[in-house]
């Protein structure tokens, strides 16, 4: 059963290692359709800009990069070594990722205003776990006998449609920006309780455990098995997904932004804050809830023993059902990741600028910051090549953004890490963007 | 200009060769198949607390011929019954053949003897016939009548006619088809049965005729009275088997006051005497002990029921205690088995004036019964018993330790050993060396009674290298050894309100 245990985390980890993070170097890409999505201030020149579908993706895990814990043995097998994953550990644990698809994103405008219309299929991966539960997993409890380990892992997982419409005014040489956005929310697995305990008793042993955990579902995923972990799966149904889910879970959110420019243009300030709101999540939801306290102090020996035969399955059986999860069908509720930007650029040069942004974000109850330095090169309006040093969820990494207009063609790819661009498994986060617009005058 | 073009060619190829080797690069993954693991966990295993006769209840062995049984007061003894041997009238008595009756002449006085150690007095049957073929030398018709007046149905005699019908040829003849005698009772108090025949002409003139001939067929009687001749006959060759000590390794038990109990129950109604021709037992060594006994010096009379009780049990128990013989010795011996015969005497002093009965429900039977009370003392008994397991769920554990709690309320020291063992049945190992005692007995009085439960706690430890030889085994045999109090010199009486809790609570290394 432990091993199905370590089994579950090691998917929530290789699950989250397919989707994003934050992209930091594409604030500094202000002019270019795609940053339009970080500040909705940020317009390009052209009047008329039309981004072809494009996607963005990435990770972020403060458990170190995959390869530290996961190695190939002579067999050629993968494995995950417990030892390697307890000394990355920290208190919290934090796997965040992510892709963005956009399908459309088209921003029309005259001279000091921009009409912004967008979509995207956002399918944003949270999960917190904690120390203790990778401990009592993979360690286990027989050293910690007497202590209480907190084991309630936070969840989030969401696919939502986003459907935006913004605008942008230009006052000189101020841009104030904002866009609403329909979210439909299509599939959710997520935690809005997370305490539960498990306390090793000296005595014999004895196990207790106190909860106040509640799993939710709802949309195009069935969860199977919430009530026992080592058999715990989630059937995410996204590829049924059919025109109507994309009207389901409807919500409003918010994204707000703005820039100035001062000292002969040179200098550029500019600040948003994205995703502000939540999603109702109304259409098929399940909520998976344990609470209270419960105490396994072994079972009756005359159990154990069924015609002169020998079974701890009875003992497993009841471990099993520690948790006794209660089954209802309630709508809830999820934030959206809410994150501020803050940044300068200085024109140093005719070719060249250099800036810097912060960065914060409050999700779940926690509380994430991050900065970039960016150094940029501009070659008229062709060519905009650039790099960044970012730090974020206490992992450092250098990026480069690469932005380059051919006529009315223009190339947009960038990434936070280049090294794990290359070998993405060896380090801890990334992400990548790749975009292909049409800008006319 | 051409330097611009040719940096937007650079850079277009540049994005591509990019955009294509981070996608190789995310196929190199590799995904998750084993687990490097060392952990060490511990959980609580088992949690008990009961009675004896908690267990009683659960497991009905009150309900049992052998078996717990619980006094009024608590106390307990073991007991064993062997399923009663029943011998019927019909082990016995033979079936009664078809036999022939001659009326020779009118009145006739024939002897009753269908039975060879019986002078039959009363006999009532349930079934049977009795036919007449009928011979006349005279030419003319000849009615006849034949009665038997002590065989009697409902106050009237036996009687029956036919008429010898002449036909013209003579000798006439005629036949009385079978009559059915069930019902009917014969009153013999001379052991002789009186028959007679009248037969007349139409003239009624009383004329003798030939010999009438009768015939008896499928009598079967439901009472018989009379008095029985001296006779022996075999009760019982039979073996009560002791499962108590089946399993007996080593050590030493004594019960304070066993007893085995020999019981009779007997509804013929005539004197008889058994016999125990054999009574001995088999040790759990296989050597043979003789029940020696004061008892046989005098002869053993069977209760039996009066005239005025047919139908009645009556019982008849012999008893073998300490005061009269050596079954102390003998069921402390660790028994497997007694082994007795038993035979019976009819009428052991020949008395010919009383009579006795029997009816066709009459039985006699005999069962064997032993007690041991459970009180007495033990000394490192120890006994074994095989129990399936499936071990393969042991594959990853490297090493063990049991924390093992016991509130012991029962007056005897527990221990307990698990034998891991080959297909053969080998042991191949031990959960530990020697026995581990994990209970430790409950503080008697002087007079052997619980005072204060005592709690033990004991540590078990498994090491890597004994786990090694446990995963190589593929069934456990568990023994168990105990002492009463005081290394088993203090005889103790064990209640089944004594009560046993144990805890176990596990650690484990598992290693994959």
């Amino acid at each position: 059963m432990i091993k199905k245990i370590i089994f579950s985390l090691s998917f929530c980890l290789i699950a989250s290692i397919t989707i994003h993070a934050q992209q930091l170097g594409l604030y500094f890409l202000d002019g270019v359709i795609q940053a339009n999505h970080l500040n909705p201030a940020f317009a390009p020149k052209q009047k008329v800009v039309n981004s072809f579908p494009g996607l963005n993706a990435g990770f972020s895990t403060t458990l170190g990069a995959y390869n530290d814990f996961v190695t190939v043995n002579s067999e050629g097998v993968g494995v995950l070594n417990g030892d390697v994953v307890m000394q990355q550990l920290s208190d919290k644990n934090f796997i965040r990722g992510g892709f963005n698809l956009h399908t459309m994103h088209s921003v029309i405008g005259k001279k000091n205003w921009r009409i912004i219309v967008s979509n995207s299929i956002k399918f944003d991966t949270y999960v917190n776990i904690p120390r203790d539960l990778a401990s009592l997993a993979i360690e286990g409890n027989a050293a910690a006998v007497g202590q209480t380990f907190n084991i309630g892992p936070d969840l989030n997982i969401n696919a939502y449609s986003e459907t935006g419409f913004g605008f942008m005014w230009k006052f000189g040489e101020v841009n104030v920006g904002g866009k609403i956005k329909l979210l439909s929310g299509l599939a959710n697995v997520s935690t809005d309780k997370t305490a539960a305990s498990v306390t090793t008793d000296e005595e014999y042993y004895q196990l207790e455990a106190m909860t106040d955990y509640r799993i939710n579902a709802a949309g195009l995923v069935d969860i199977k098995n919430p009530t026992d972990l080592s058999t715990f799966e989630m059937d995410w149904k996204l590829d049924e997904i059919t025109f109507s889910d994309m009207f389901d879970n409807l919500s409003v959110g918010l994204d707000l932004g703005a820039s100035a420019k001062f000292i002969d243009k040179k200098l550029t300030v500019s600040a948003s804050i994205l995703d502000i709101g939540k999603i109702k999540w109304k259409n098929n939801p399940y909520n998976f809830y344990s609470q209270g306290a419960y105490r396994f102090e072994g079972i009756d020996a005359r159990d154990l023993v069924e015609e002169d035969e020998l079974s701890f399955e009875g003992t497993l059986d009841t471990l099993d059902g520690i948790f006794n999860f209660a089954e209802t069908n309630s709508t809830y509720k999820t934030s959206l990741p809410t994150k501020a930007y803050f940044s300068t650029n200085y024109k140093i040069h005719k070719f060249f600028s250099a800036g810097g942004m912060l960065y914060y974000e409050k999700y779940r109850g926690q509380n994430f910051g991050g900065y970039a330095l960016n150094a940029s090169a501009h070659f008229s309006q062709v060519l905009n090549v650039g790099l960044t040093w970012s730090s974020v969820y206490k992992t450092s990494s250098l990026g480069a953004h690469f932005a380059l207009k051919v006529g009315p063609v223009q190339l947009v790819a960038l990434t936070d890490n280049i090294m794990a661009a290359m070998k993405p498994y060896d380090n801890q986060n990334f992400n990548a963007q790749f975009g292909l617009n049409l800008a006319f005058k | 200009m051409r330097n611009l073009k040719t940096i937007k060619a650079l850079a277009f190829v540049l994005a591509i060769c990019i955009f294509f080797a981070s996608c190789k690069n995310f196929e190199d993954f590799n995904e998750i198949e084993e687990i490097e693991l060392n952990g060490e966990y511990a959980i609580p295993l088992i949690n008990s607390s009961a009675s004896l006769q908690d267990i009683l209840d659960e497991t009905g062995q009150q309900n049992d011929l052998s078996g717990l049984v619980i006094e009024d007061d608590g106390s307990m003894k073991v007991t064993y019954q062997n399923e009663a041997i029943t011998q019927h009238m019909s082990d016995f008595f033979d079936e009664i053949p078809s036999f022939p009756l001659v009326i020779p002449f009118n009145s006739n006085q024939i002897p009753f003897d269908i039975f060879e150690n019986v002078e039959v007095k009363q006999f009532n049957l349930k079934a049977g016939t009795l036919s007449f073929d009928l011979e006349s030398n005279y030419e003319e018709n000849i009615n006849v009548l034949i009665t038997i007046p002590n065989l009697v149905k409902d106050g009237i005699a036996f009687n029956v006619t036919q008429t010898i019908e002449y036909n013209g040829n003579a000798p006439a003849t005629a036949s009385i088809p079978p009559i059915d005698l069930a019902g009917y009772a014969f009153n013999l108090p001379n052991g002789e049965l009186e028959v007679y025949y009248q037969a007349n002409n139409n003239s009624g003139d009383n004329l003798p005729i030939n010999p009438i001939m009768g015939m008896a067929e499928g009598w079967d009687y439901e009472y018989m009275e009379g008095i029985w001749e001296k006779d022996t006959i075999s009760l019982a060759n039979d073996t009560l088997d002791i499962d108590i000590f089946e399993n007996w390794v080593d050590g030493n038990i004594s019960f304070a006051d066993p007893s085995l109990s020999i019981m009779i129950e007997n509804s013929f109604g005539f004197p008889t005497m058994a016999q125990i021709e054999t009574l001995k037992v088999i040790t759990g060594s296989g050597e043979e002990m003789i029940l020696e006994s004061s008892l046989f010096d005098t002869p053993l009379y069977l209760e039996y029921p009066a005239l005025n009780e047919p139908n009645t049990m009556k019982q008849t128990v012999l008893t073998f205690n300490s005061t009269n013989s050596n079954i102390a010795d003998v069921l402390n011996s660790k028994p497997t088995q007694v082994i007795y015969s038993i035979t019976a005497v009819i009428n052991p002093a020949e008395n010919a004036i009383v009579n006795g009965f029997m009816t066709d429900q009459s039985t006699m039977s005999i069962a064997l019964e032993t007690e041991l009370p459970i009180h007495g003392s033990a000394s490192g008994f120890e006994i074994e018993e095989p129990l399936e397991s499936d071990l393969s769920d042991l594959d990853n554990i490297e090493w063990a330790e049991f924390k093992i709690i016991t509130d012991n309320g029962l007056p005897v020291d527990l221990g307990i050993q698990l034998y891991f063992t080959n297909d053969e049945g080998e042991k191949i190992d031990s959960l530990y060396n020697g026995y581990e005692r994990l209970t430790e007995s409950a503080a008697v009085n002087n007079t052997g009674d619980v005072v204060n439960a005592t709690q033990k706690v004991t540590l078990v430890e498994v090491s890597a290298e004994r786990m090694e030889n446990i995963k190589q085994s593929n069934n456990l045999m568990v023994g168990v050894t105990f002492s009463t109090v005081d290394g088993g010199n203090t005889p103790v009486k064990i209640l089944t309100s004594h009560q046993l809790d144990v805890k176990v609570g596990m650690k484990v290394g598992v290693k994959n």
